[in-house]
């Protein structure tokens, strides 16, 4: 995952820096990281300006940091003058543990999963259903179902009959049948 | 971590004090939320203001007949209430208003996401506080206004003067005086002194219980190599977080917490005496202990060649007792002993996702892990196993068997009253006459 940095938007940093020895801007303060960076911003700067003068230093995304000022979490739009922050503040930029979730153990399945079953489709599967003899005479090759009445036929299965209307299962044993 | 599962723990059963052990339910992904409210609930004097302000509340309710306004306190006040009414030892509530009052009030917390315990305590502390700090001043502001109309009673020409430039005097004696004012142009000049004064003891913070528990000083220190001059300023703080690395102690993070750091190159500091950037050398130490002393570890870091954040899972030890070593000189009871009472511990790998549980060690000296609804009692050997690792082991799949990833985060001390130190040595030597 490559980072994409961001170009410094601290305008008011650059100038500083150029300027040399001199100051330029109002509210010099610290901001601690894992180290102190001393940045020279105007009061009236955002904290978003803040992260992102951390971020063109030391990478972290803004995204990522937290700025804590005098045991506060400082808002992204706040005004550093507003919220207090003036010459020589000392500020921290933290970062997050996420957490949350309930903790599961993980199952452990002995057994491989079981495939379910796949329909086939079968183009006029009805006419498998019916036969037309030499006589002309209509021959029903399914067994109707003895709960629904006729015209519901239940499913010849390799070793049973089912009804898909009321779920009726006959299990052929050998001869004779078992609800 | 403990062994039994939702039922209540038999240790916790018999435990013979007349605690509440009660989990929280967890609404998806709201242990950052449950473990912070464990450690807040068995923090003593905390727990003791909320239920007093709780009282308070049931109070004004039943005079006026109304339910207050909601808010974080009112909301917090009901669940420890409905914790310390339980007639049971243990099982769970569910903070349901708590919870929901939150997302309400803080769009980060409002969704199903993954939060950081340290960002929503310290969230919640300040809410509280400003919370307090609305009612004390509109209690203040009663006063004022009551010391008004007395004024107002006294001299009634010059209350009309003084009633378009809503003056609120801050005591009675500026109200009285500035109704005394025998013209209208002088008193106008008596009036916009005493607004200026009021304005400063509006705009004066309050200081609420949630400040006198848990805010502490620190001063930040930084001497010119140049002219030698040192410039000092104090911030307040709740909490410290401090760096951490690899098989250290708390005692080595609090003095590198406060070692003293070189300001060159990039970041030398403008010194107002020579009028120009110097470099200078800057060291922070604590000015005023708090009570109740937070110490957050940042078990983050941001790596640059991979452009993403880590856990930094290194092995910190904590101590039972502590004292504090930074202090200034001039520092008020820096030799007093802080007494662990709550470890705050995220589970898992990752600093993108995980869980939150709550060590806490009751009075008696028994910990307990709070893990969402789940509450269990656990060894002292088991609380050491949150130190953190030794090594670094880096989890290639998320289903891989590994060392477990508990890890110590947000550490809760608690001060130990000189009183209360020598009744705890007493017992301690009387049992070991008989022997």
């Amino acid at each position: 995952m490559a980072h994409k940095r961001r170009q410094p938007a601290c305008l008011a940093l650059s100038c500083a820096r150029k300027a040399g020895s001199c100051r330029v801007q109002d509210t010099m303060v610290f901001v601690y990281t894992d180290r102190t960076h001393v940045l020279d911003l105007a009061s009236a700067a955002t904290v978003a300006d803040v992260k992102a003068a951390i971020e063109a230093r030391q990478g972290i995304p803004a995204e990522e940091q937290r700025v804590m000022f005098g045991g506060r979490q400082l808002e992204d739009a706040e005004r550093l003058g507003a919220c207090g922050v003036s010459d020589d503040s000392q500020m921290y930029i933290l970062m997050r543990l996420l957490g949350g979730a309930k903790k599961r153990k993980k199952k452990t399945y002995t057994k491989p999963k079981k495939q379910k079953h796949k329909h086939k489709k079968v183009k006029l599967r009805v006419l498998k259903f019916y036969k037309v003899d030499d006589s002309g005479k209509v021959q029903r090759l399914r067994k109707v179902c003895p709960q629904c009445g006729p015209g519901i036929f239940m499913a010849t299965h390799f070793n049973r009959v089912y009804c898909g209307k009321c779920h009726l299962t006959y299990v052929y044993e050998k001869e004779g049948q078992t609800a | 971590m403990g062994a039994s599962g939702s039922k209540p723990d038999r240790v916790i059963q018999e435990l013979q004090d007349d605690e509440h052990y009660f989990g929280l339910e967890n609404f998806g992904n709201t242990c950052y939320c449950n473990s912070v409210l464990q450690t807040l609930y068995f923090c003593r004097p905390f727990r003791e203001q909320v239920l007093q302000y709780a009282a308070r509340l049931q109070a004004a309710a039943a005079a006026t007949k109304q339910p207050p306004p909601e808010n974080m306190l009112t909301c917090l006040a009901e669940l420890f209430v409905q914790v310390a009414s339980q007639k049971k030892k243990c099982g769970f509530v569910s903070p349901r208003r708590f919870v929901s009052r939150v997302k309400a009030e803080n769009a980060l917390f409002s969704s199903y996401m993954h939060q950081d315990a340290h960002e929503f305590l310290n969230w919640l502390l300040n809410d509280i506080s400003e919370v307090l700090e609305k009612e004390q001043r509109a209690v203040q502001a009663a006063a004022r206004r009551a010391s008004r109309d007395v004024s107002r009673a006294s001299s009634r020409a010059s209350s009309r003067a003084q009633s378009p430039t809503k003056v609120r005097s801050p005591t009675k004696q500026h109200g009285s005086g500035g109704g005394a004012g025998p013209g209208r142009s002088p008193s106008l000049q008596l009036l916009s002194a005493a607004a200026a004064k009021a304005a400063a003891a509006r705009n004066r913070p309050v200081r609420t219980w949630v400040h006198d528990l848990f805010q502490g000083k620190l001063v930040n220190e930084t001497r010119c190599l140049q002219c030698e001059t040192v410039t000092s300023r104090e911030e307040d703080f709740y909490d410290l977080s401090l760096e951490i690395d690899q098989n250290c102690s708390l005692s080595s993070c609090l003095r590198n917490f406060s070692s003293t750091e070189t300001l060159d190159a990039d970041d030398k500091f403008f010194c107002d005496k020579c009028g120009c950037l110097q470099e200078a050398q800057k060291r922070m130490r604590l000015a005023q202990l708090p009570p109740v002393l937070c110490l957050h570890l940042k078990r983050f870091k941001y790596i640059e060649s991979m452009g993403r954040m880590k856990k930094l899972m290194h092995r910190v030890t904590f101590p039972w007792e502590l004292k504090m070593i930074n202090t200034t000189d001039d520092c008020p009871d820096a030799d007093s002993a802080y007494e662990l009472f709550a470890v705050v511990v995220h589970m898992g790998a990752h600093p993108n996702h995980g869980h939150y549980v709550a060590l806490v060690r009751t009075p008696s000296g028994q910990w307990v892990c709070f893990d969402d609804e789940q509450v269990n009692a656990i060894t002292e050997s088991q609380v050491q196993s949150v130190f953190g690792h030794t090594q670094d082991w880096h989890p290639m799949r998320e289903d891989q068997q590994g060392p477990h990833a508990d890890h110590g985060y947000i550490l809760f001390y608690q001060r130990v009253d000189q009183q209360q130190q020598q009744q705890k040595q007493r017992p301690a030597a009387a049992q070991h006459l008989p022997l």
